[in-house]
């Protein structure tokens, strides 16, 4: 009987019969209203578009702009830094190749370390004691805190020569080697 | 016959509908964050590339993550500060250095201008005496009689040099003695 029944159905479009056949599912059962579905909408995807993209956008164009300027700001210290060092060095190196502090300190049989050297006494000639006079006034790796120098010569000789061989020159020195210019 | 308002009927959408909708719009949403994401990544590659010679010179990597490279990169500025201040201060120092020993040279410059006295007959140093700002030298000039200078070498003196000089008259010579005062 029930199968004589079924016989009988005449579908509207037969494009419906698969339709008709498929079961539906548990979403399609269930229906919301327009106004809900639109509210619950707006309240998912507002928000979200709101931190993800609105949010995410602002926070990374400021913190782009705040790492270009950083990295601007860091290149020219750079550069500073570089330009610093290199008027630096370059002045080190000058005072360097003038400095003959090795040469003072082995004619004054001390160490060419820096640092200070107090009471440094020598004795010697004019001829050896005016270029090392000289010397230690005029490098630049020497800073002279006190130098007296004398000669046991009181009085001059008159005569139409120059200064005996007798004359010797007494130095008496404190001085300190630079750190810098070593 | 019956009047039907359709206008109260209760509009409805179908759940399925309603979820596909909002997957959809949460699709649109992190396509959009994937998009911006690409266009910072960009940005940020382009950033790396055009800086690559700074971020090579001081071994820095940026990793992606700006607020982390914000860091790093406050982080190398204040160490290059810092080494700013060092190198100013080394320079200060030098400079100070160079002053003083400026005033060795010009108080060496002044005893060797006045020593090189060449109408002199014999130029005899007897004491110098130097402290780094102030010093002292003192010296005996001999001239013959008739070839005595009045003038001392350098014509002209210094601003900060005392010159105290006495005489001796022999018979054939006469003898200066020359006190000379560099400094305040």
């Amino acid at each position: 009987m029930a199968e004589n029944e079924n016989k009988n159905i005449t579908l509207i479009s037969p494009k419906y019969k698969k339709r008709a056949k498929k079961g539906l599912s548990r979403l399609d059962k269930k229906a919301i209203s327009a106004k809900t579905a639109i509210i619950v909408l707006l309240c998912v995807i507002l928000p979200t578009f709101g931190y993800f993209v609105a949010f995410y956008a602002y926070t990374g164009l400021t913190s782009v702009e705040n790492l270009t300027r950083e990295i601007n700001e860091l290149e020219n210290t750079f550069k500073s830094v570089q330009q610093l060092k290199q008027v630096y060095n370059n002045t080190i190196d000058k005072l360097v190749k003038l400095s003959k502090t090795d040469e003072i300190a082995a004619k004054l049989d001390l160490s060419s370390q820096p640092g200070e050297y107090n009471d440094i006494k020598y004795k010697a000639g004019p001829e050896e004691m005016l270029p090392l006079v000289n010397m230690l006034f005029t490098d630049p790796g020497i800073k002279i805190n006190s130098i007296l120098l004398r000669s046991n010569l009181g009085f001059p000789v008159l005569s139409k020569t120059r200064l005996e061989s007798g004359v010797m020159l007494e130095l008496n020195v404190n001085y300190t080697i630079s750190r810098q210019i070593q | 016959m019956e009047d039907i308002s359709l206008h109260s009927k209760k509009r409805s959408i179908k759940m399925f509908d309603f979820v596909l909708l909002l997957i959809v719009g949460l699709g649109m949403v992190f396509a959009g964050h994937f998009v911006i994401s690409r266009i910072f990544a960009g940005n940020l590659d382009n950033l790396s590339r055009s800086k690559s010679f700074l971020l090579n010179e001081l071994n820095l990597e940026l990793t992606g993550n700006q607020a982390r490279d914000l860091e790093l990169v406050k982080k190398e500025r204040e160490s290059l500060n810092l080494e700013f201040g060092k190198y100013n201060r080394s320079i200060n120092e030098l400079i100070s250095h160079i002053d003083s020993k400026e005033n060795d040279v010009l108080f060496l410059n002044i005893v060797e201008a006045y020593l090189s006295d060449t109408k002199a007959l014999q130029t005899t140093f007897n004491k110098l005496e130097y402290n780094g700002d102030t010093g002292e030298v003192l010296y005996y000039v001999v001239y013959e009689q008739n070839k005595i200078s009045e003038k001392l070498s350098p014509l002209e003196v210094p601003n900060n040099v005392v010159v105290n000089i006495s005489r001796t008259e022999f018979s054939d010579y006469v003898l200066k003695l020359v006190n000379l005062q560099v400094g305040e």
